[in-house]
């Protein structure tokens, strides 16, 4: 077999160029763990996003038409509540209470109050000290910063339009994506019927639809816009799969651009690559004149050139393969430990090994090194195709 | 059929150059009989080299017409013409021009790889052409570079003749050679001559070498003449 031979010339020439090749195929390591391990960097933030997104994916918020009232009022929350779709309805109210304190005698001051159903904050946020109020006693939780500014702990009292109140439980910092619309940071949360006792206020601020099947997702907003906006628009439905959606969809061009810039690496390497193979066949003018006159088809002359490349090319972009894999642990440790806290990771379920053996990741490994390897071939194509457009007599008087 | 192995009618090569064109070769004509033995002889610069890689289709002529084994060469494409070296002629160059990446026997095996021979005939052959030269199977494993001069010329001429070419050419075959490996040499090419009936065409400035030939032309300014 005559590729037998041609594949042997040309590792042997790798060979014989050994620093010259390592040098070339250092560019391509280089690019190719640059590409893989920023695709690994996009995948694993917008699946750690997404992840935090999921919750709310299913989500369907309500919120009062301003323009027609400032509340959800009872009769509307009974026509929601007959939603024809499996899920559940969190109802919730929220308003300022005007006469705060820690004292009779302290100083008063305004806070954010939610009400809302306690079996229904217990599946929306997490506590981190203490417990959730028991039964009918006066028994309240309030937010982190809430707890940091006014500097209350578990077991403090609260003075509430007049009324004593003791904090039970400290509710976890919530970040900005998790549970948009309700963030109880700074807030006092109370049960529905003491939030009743302590405001009157007309309606709800907003409702939640937490729907089991995604699917549902369109009937449970038709239903709602027929029979809540029918004549007259009284509510808004926000569908949050539809934001999550277009964050995600920003993660995902984010994760595009950056693998772009990489991308850039591998050009640059590419050209390296070019200019050995260049080099390579200048060296070798009179022995493919000597092929040539041997009887060598162009065909044979081309593909020993572009065998070499891809030797090349191949071997470089297993090795930076092997590396993305560090590089991509690396950069996976930095957005597990640096942007979300631990405690938010647990809640998505991704682990490292997840993130660095899941489908985006393999995929993005696999990638870069097939992109690797395809620019090396295509720089390997010019150069291979001068070697055998020589004349051969041409060559064999090439010193 | 014609008794000819290889015929040349008014070939003709004008190198184009910067400095205005070249007549290499005028109107060359040429017979030469199978198994026939030809010195070409001339002064630097005469066209010897240029006649050779028209014959040798390694280059392609202004004009005029190369036949060997009755095919006109003029009307191959360059696969054509390849096919033609591969299959019909052996060449032997004054440098050797052996592929340095490849070993001695490697160089030898290369013809045979290239027309697709299995690693059972390829060794089959290797070692007929390895006895035929007494080639000494101890250098075959070395690389040309640490090979002689006469040892590199017995591996290059083991590569042309390996894969039984009609025709062998040898642009100045032992020019890089001292003269008792000279004169070795042309005896073995003498031998090959007449227990294969091989065509041999040398191109020579050495009048010594030129005798070993049965039949001597001369090449001057470009024009072939016979001598008488
Ligand atoms: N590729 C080329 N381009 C331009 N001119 C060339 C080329 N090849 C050969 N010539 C010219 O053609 C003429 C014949 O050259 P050639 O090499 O055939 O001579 P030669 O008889 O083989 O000489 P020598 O004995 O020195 O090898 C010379 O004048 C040479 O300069
Ligand atoms: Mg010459």
């Amino acid at each position: 077999m005559a590729e037998t031979i041609l594949f042997r010339m040309a590792y042997r020439n790798l060979r014989r160029h050994f620093s010259r090749s390592v040098l070339a195929g250092i560019g391509i390591i280089i690019g190719v763990v640059a590409v893989t391990t920023i695709g690994i960097l996009g995948s694993t933030v917008q699946m750690t996003v997404s992840a935090q997104l999921s919750g709310l994916a299913s989500d369907v918020v309500i919120t009062p038409m301003m323009s027609y009232s400032e509340y959800i009022s009872e009769k509307q929350l009974r026509i929601i509540e007959k939603v024809p779709v499996s899920g559940d309805v969190t109802s919730v109210k929220q308003d300022v209470a005007e006469n705060v304190s820690k004292g009779l005698h302290s100083e008063s001051f305004r806070s954010s109050i939610i009400g809302v159903d306690l079996d229904r904050a217990r599946a929306l946020w997490y506590l981190e000290s203490g417990r959730w109020p028991a039964g009918t006693r006066d028994e309240i939780v309030v937010g982190h910063r809430f707890a940091n500014d006014k500097n209350v702990r578990v077991g403090s009292n609260l003075y509430i339009n007049g009324a004593t109140y003791r904090i039970v439980g400290i509710i976890e910092e919530q970040q900005g994506t998790s549970s948009a619309m309700l963030n109880p940071n700074n807030a006092i949360v109370v049960s529905r019927d003491k939030f009743d006792r302590l405001i009157t206020s007309e309606g709800y601020a907003y409702v939640i639809l937490s729907i089991k099947n995604i699917s549902d997702i369109e009937n449970a907003k038709n239903y709602i816009e027929t029979r809540l906006n029918g004549r007259e628009d009284t509510v808004s439905v926000l569908v949050m799969s539809d934001i999550t959606q277009s964050i995600e969809n920003v993660f995902g061009t984010l994760a595009l651009v950056l693998s772009a810039i990489g991308a850039i690496s591998l050009v640059v390497a590419g050209i390296s690559i070019l200019n050995v193979m260049l080099m390579s066949v200048l060296e070798r003018t009179k022995e493919i004149g000597v092929m040539r006159a041997i009887g060598s088809y162009r065909g044979e002359v081309t593909r020993m050139f572009i065998y070499e490349t891809v030797m090349l090319g191949g071997i470089a972009s297993f090795v930076g393969m092997a590396l993305s894999i560090l590089g991509g642990y690396l950069v996976n440790t930095v957005v597990l430990t640096m942007f979300f806290p631990p405690r938010m990771i647990a809640q998505t379920g991704l682990t490292m090994s997840s993130l660095l053996f899941g489908q985006q990741a393999i995929l993005s490994i696999v990638e870069g090194f097939l992109i690797g390897t395809a620019v090396t071939f295509v720089s390997g194509i010019y150069p291979a195709y001068r070697a055998a457009r020589m004349a051969p007599m041409e060559a064999l008087r090439y010193e | 059929m014609s008794d000819f192995a290889l015929e040349t009618i008014g070939l003709t090569k004008i190198y184009t150059t910067a400095g205005g064109d070249v007549s290499a070769l005028v109107d060359a004509d040429l017979k030469v009989k199978k198994g026939e033995q030809v010195a070409v002889i001339g002064p630097s610069g005469s066209g010897k080299s240029t006649f050779l890689s028209m014959i040798g289709l390694l280059d392609r002529p202004t004009g005029g017409e190369v036949i060997i084994d009755d095919v006109r060469t003029s009307k191959l494409r360059d696969r054509g013409l390849t096919e033609m070296r591969r299959k019909r002629i052996g060449f032997i160059f004054q440098q050797y021009n052996l592929i340095s990446t490849l070993t001695a026997r490697e160089n030898i095996q290369l013809p045979l790889y290239l027309q697709g021979m299995s690693l059972d005939e390829i060794n089959k052959k290797i070692s007929s052409i390895t006895e035929r030269l007494a080639l000494d199977e101890r250098f075959l494993e070395h690389f040309p570079q640490q090979l002689s001069g006469g040892q590199q010329q017995r591996v290059a001429i083991a590569r042309a003749l390996v894969g039984g070419p009609a025709i062998v050419l040898g642009d100045e075959p032992t020019g890089n050679l001292d003269s008792k490996t000279s004169e070795q040499t042309m005896e073995l090419l003498q031998e090959l001559n007449a227990t294969m009936g091989l065509t041999m065409l040398v191109v020579t400035h050495d009048m010594h070498i030129a005798e070993y030939m049965k039949r001597v032309v001369t090449i001057r300014d470009g024009r072939l003449y016979e001598n008488g």
